[in-house]
């Protein structure tokens, strides 16, 4: 089985409309098992109990943001090692910087593509979709 | 990135809410309440709309949103203090933020002077904090990304790679699985063997039957429940499709699935320990396999109900396409109709000995008219958006004249059909600029007169008997009704020395022809196309009121029907063809004495009511039907308010009763018809038109009207 | 309406009369036959326009057919029926004097209308088919609508 066919993805935006141009991307690159979530609580709780290979997840939600989500992945062993990419509209040094701290995979800017959001993901899996 | 059209409609669906939660929290900050969480709110509204207006390329929004962002971060990082001047420019750049929305979703070009404008004051604030100079500001040019433009690569972020190397060969996981029924699963007729054989397919399986809380054999009786199972399940499969084996017995048993983390073979995701999904969903009787389906359509995950707080969780809701909900509302329309047509055939048949029969065709309606109301409140919207709007329209009136006003909304939350909502939008926004514009006084003279310098506009719903009413009231100087008596007078609108009440001289002001621009300058402005106003609100079968109190303020009363799918009417009768005369335009029911009606001209006949004269119609001649009534039977008016002329007399045949009915079109299967604006189904099954008192005025032919003046 | 994978195939004619003539129309304009029912006259319709009457909720146009072919008004009898028939998406009915039969041409049997008085083309009439008594003419539905309906608003 291909990469692509066997790569789990949790898609986690507050945005309907962002959630669904993520998710289309994703049906355009052929990766077949991913879910949404609208809420980064219900995501951890999700990620918790049956954990993904890679998350990607926006910035600035309501609640928690896509950091403090990943740093509470980061603390829980079974979910420590998911692969992390944020996507927002705002890349600044300071992002980039916790990110860092917090073995962030990948950043993303808005706007973007299929190309870009596969080459971002192609970068952290070190294979090509 | 070319989105597509769903995506787009989905980004204004959701820019509407975000603009609505802005709005809101600006409200709850200018009523002083500083919390740091509501400038995040604002800051994260402005920032989803930059965010997802980038995917559409929507360049002036993100530019000026982006802008906006900055300033709002500043205030949020307090590197920018929140005073009375930086928060006026915060809300009008809100305002500024819903213009460029609504002009993208409308596809219509903006005034980029206006934008520049607003980019410059929010420039200015920057500048300001920038001088100031304890920390400094990013200015729009030094921020990071200066819009859609940015282009990888990017920020000098390195890429952290996962090994995924393992990916390929995922093989089986082990999950450890604690099954005990409960006895209502044996009385459902559930089969525990027949679920463990289920839970082979997915894998190997390994039972073992726990019988350690079995009573001992004395016991009078086996209690089943003693029995519970200890699984394991070396699969291939998800914890999810394990959940899914005991989904019928959900809440039928305590179910415990723990996957194995040790045994995990190299998967990306090390699960150092057993992840604990202690007592599943599946051990909660209330969460059915069918409410979890239902969120999990509308995001609104089960678990988010549960884990975040109440407040913050939006009640699930699903977007339907208009199509089925209006094939639904037509639908339902015909149930009502069937409904009364068998309730008028139950009645016809006088089964008055078969109690039974009334009781199922009482119990028809009422399930009728239930089903009705549900269904006419999945259309309703809340009026809160559009009431939003109008504080947007107040503070640009407000700037335009120079004047301070303040709008104070009541009633929010009523709810009313979209449609009605959608078409109100612009009477509303005219009333309200009007009642800024006209209604109250500037500054000074508020001040001269003991009043606040700043205005106040109230806006309020409510929901009464079976329509909407909204007022728009103002603390202004009211209505002068010399002057605007005065000006019908001279305008020909009302005979010189008629004697009109205090409420139709105020309501002379809705009269075309009533307001020009030397009127407006004479009585303050009111009146400034408020025929309009009222042409909008009675198309939509309502009706516009006006209360004037010299000194204190003018309200408007809009009086709406709650759906455009149903009518109140009148039903006459004018030779053999039954009418429905919209009650919104009816006045009342007249027979003329003797003298009250006569010829004027040739074919033009005047009713003297109250020291008024208005003309009749005769409403056969104008339907080109005989009348049913002998020449010489008393003359029946029904006086209408008319567009065109006022009020007018239709002189018909019969008036029966007041009902509501359901509209149906006439043009999709026929065409227009002068003079009927459509047609209802009635309790017999025959159609009776609606008529169009406008169009009938105003192609009214008044042809042998004096054969029939009462002598 | 004749399209050309079917030009040799049959087509089935719903046959009628009215105003003491024989008309036809194509079996997939026609979606059911009902009995006269109350129809409610509309101002300042033309006077082969019966008025309105109510089929299943929906509001429909109903015409006179003998007075559409100018055989005068038809006359109220037991057996008088109303076709109604699919113009597009519009329904109408047509009142007629009663139904007789449905019957399947080869489309070859289906003649053109003899140019007669008027022409074609103002008559509503596309074609001729032949029937055991004689013939029917077959109803032009779209032309016959067409000039009966008001300018929309």
């Amino acid at each position: 089985m291909s990469v692509r066919e066997n790569l789990r993805v949790m898609v986690i935006d507050d945005m309907g409309v962002s959630r669904a141009l993520v998710t289309n991307a994703l049906d355009e690159m052929g990766v077949i098992h991913y879910s949404a979530e609208a809420d980064p609580k219900a995501a951890l709780a999700k990620l918790s109990a049956s954990p993904v290979h890679l998350v990607l997840c926006d910035m600035n939600m309501p609640g928690m943001n896509g950091l403090q989500l990943l740093e509470a992945l980061r603390r829980q062993p079974a979910t420590a090692n998911i692969g992390f990419i944020v996507i927002t509209g705002t890349p600044s040094p300071d992002i980039i910087q916790k990110g860092q701290a917090l073995r962030l995979n990948n950043l993303v800017a808005k706007p973007f593509d299929t190309p870009k959001l596969r080459t971002a993901i192609e970068q952290v899996i070190g294979k090509r979709l | 990135m070319a989105a597509n059209d769903a995506f787009r409609d989905l980004f204004f669906e959701e820019a509407e809410d975000l603009l609505a939660t802005l709005s809101d929290d600006l409200v709850r900050l200018s009523a002083g309440e500083f919390d740091n969480e509501i400038v995040h709110s604002i800051f994260r509204a402005v920032h989803s709309i930059k965010g997802s207006a980038g995917a559409f390329s929507l360049e002036e929004l993100v530019d000026f949103a982006h802008r906006y962002e900055t300033v709002l971060d500043g205030v949020r990082s307090d590197r920018l203090e929140l005073t009375p001047d930086l928060f006026r420019v915060v809300q009008r750049s809100a305002d500024h933020l819903a213009v460029l929305v609504e002009a993208a979703r409308t596809e219509q070009e903006t005034d980029r002077a206006v934008t520049e404008t607003a980019l410059a004051a929010l420039d200015a604030c920057l500048c300001a904090a920038s001088a100031t100079g304890a920390d400094p500001m990013p200015t729009a040019s030094e921020t990071p990304e200066a819009g859609p433009a940015q282009e990888e690569p990017q920020f000098g972020f390195v890429p952290l790679s996962l090994d995924l190397d393992s990916l390929a060969q995922t093989g089986p996981q082990s999950f450890d699985i604690c099954f005990r029924p409960h006895p209502s699963l044996y009385e459902n007729g559930h089969e525990p063997a027949l679920l463990l054989a289920q839970l082979a397919e997915l894998g190997h399986l390994e039972t073992e039957i726990d019988l350690s809380a079995l009573p001992h054999w004395s016991a009078p009786e086996i209690v089943e429940q003693a029995l519970s199972w200890k699984l394991r399940l070396a699969t291939d499969a998800t914890q999810d499709a394990i959940e899914e084996v005991f989904d019928f017995v959900d809440g039928l048993c305590d179910l415990t699935i723990q996957a194995e983390g040790n045994d995990m073979p190299e998967t990306v995701v090390q699960n150092g320990a057993p992840i604990e999904t202690a007592t599943t969903k599946l051990a909660e009787p209330d969460a059915a396999p069918t409410a979890t389906c239902i969120e999990a359509e509308t995001a609104e995950p089960a678990s988010a109900a549960k884990s975040v707080a109440a407040a913050d969780t939006p009640r699930p809701t699903l977007r339907v396409d208009l199509d089925r909900i209006e094939r639904l509302f037509n639908a339902v329309g015909e149930l009502i109709i069937n409904q009364s047509m068998i309730a008028q055939r139950v009645d016809d048949l006088q089964l008055h000995h078969d109690a039974d029969m009334a009781v199922h065709v009482e119990s028809y309606r009422l399930l009728a008219r239930d089903i009705q109301e549900a269904v006419m409140a999945i259309r309703a919207q809340p009026v809160k958006p559009l009431f939003q709007r109008m504080s947007r329209i107040v503070r640009e009136a407000a700037d335009g004249t120079g004047k301070q006003a303040q709008l104070v909304m009541v009633g929010e939350g009523t709810e009313v059909d979209k449609t009605v909502i959608e078409r109100l939008a612009d009477p509303l926004t005219h009333m309200i600029r009007n009642s800024v514009d006209h209604g109250l006084e500037g500054p000074e003279q508020r001040c001269a007169n003991g009043k606040d310098p700043v205005g106040t506009i109230w806006l309020s719903a409510a929901h009464r008997s079976g329509s909407v009413v909204i007022t728009i009231r103002d603390d202004g100087g009211g209505l002068d009704r010399e002057k605007v008596l005065g000006v019908a007078v001279k305008k020909g609108l009302v005979p010189a020395g008629a004697d009109l009440s205090e409420s139709e001289i105020d309501n002379l002001i809705f009269l075309p022809g009533f307001s020009t621009a030397s009127a407006t300058s004479l009585l303050s402005g009111r009146g400034v196309g408020l025929d309009v106003v009222r042409t909008a609100v009675q198309s939509l079968g309502g009706r516009v009121n006006i209360v004037s109190r010299p000194g204190k303020g003018t309200e408007f009363t809009i009086a709406l029907p709650l759906t455009l799918a149903v009518l109140d009417g009148m039903l006459i009768s004018v030779g053999n063809i039954s009418m429905l005369v919209p009650i919104s335009a009816v006045l009342e029911t007249i027979r003329p004495l003797a003298g009250e009606v006569q010829a004027v001209g040739p074919d033009e006949c005047l009713l003297s009511i109250r020291g008024r004269f208005v003309p009749v119609i005769d409403l056969a001649a104008n339907l080109g039907v005989p009348r049913a009534v002998e020449a010489d039977a008393p003359m029946l008016l029904l006086l209408v308010e008319t567009e065109a002329r006022g009020t007018c007399a239709l002189l018909v045949d019969r008036v029966h009763d007041q009902r509501q009915v359901v509209i149906k079109g006439l043009e999709s299967n026929y065409g227009h018809v002068p003079g009927v604006s459509a047609a209802t189904v009635l309790g017999d099954g025959q159609i009776a038109l609606i008529l169009d008192p406008d169009a009938i005025v105003a192609q009214n032919h008044g042809a042998g009207l004096r054969a029939v003046i009462p002598s | 309406m004749q399209d050309a994978a079917d030009q040799n195939g049959e087509v089935e004619f719903v046959i009628f009369t009215s105003g003491g003539q024989s008309f036809s129309l194509d079996i997939r304009h026609v979606r059911e036959i009902r009995g006269q029912s109350a129809v409610t006259p509309l101002p300042h319709a033309p006077e082969e326009v019966l008025g309105v009457t109510n089929l299943r909720g929906a509001v429909i146009p109903v015409f006179d057919l003998a007075r559409c072919f100018a055989l005068g008004a038809t006359v109220d009898a037991e057996r008088n029926v109303i076709v109604i028939a699919m113009n597009g998406t519009q329904t109408i009915g047509l009142l007629v004097q009663s139904v007789s039969e449905i019957v399947s041409f080869p489309r070859a049997n289906i003649q053109d209308a003899p140019d007669m008085l008027g022409g074609s083309a103002q008559s509503h009439i596309s074609g001729l088919v032949p029937l055991q008594e004689g013939m029917s003419r077959v109803i032009d539905l779209p032309s016959l609508i067409q000039r009966r309906m008001p300018v929309p608003a």
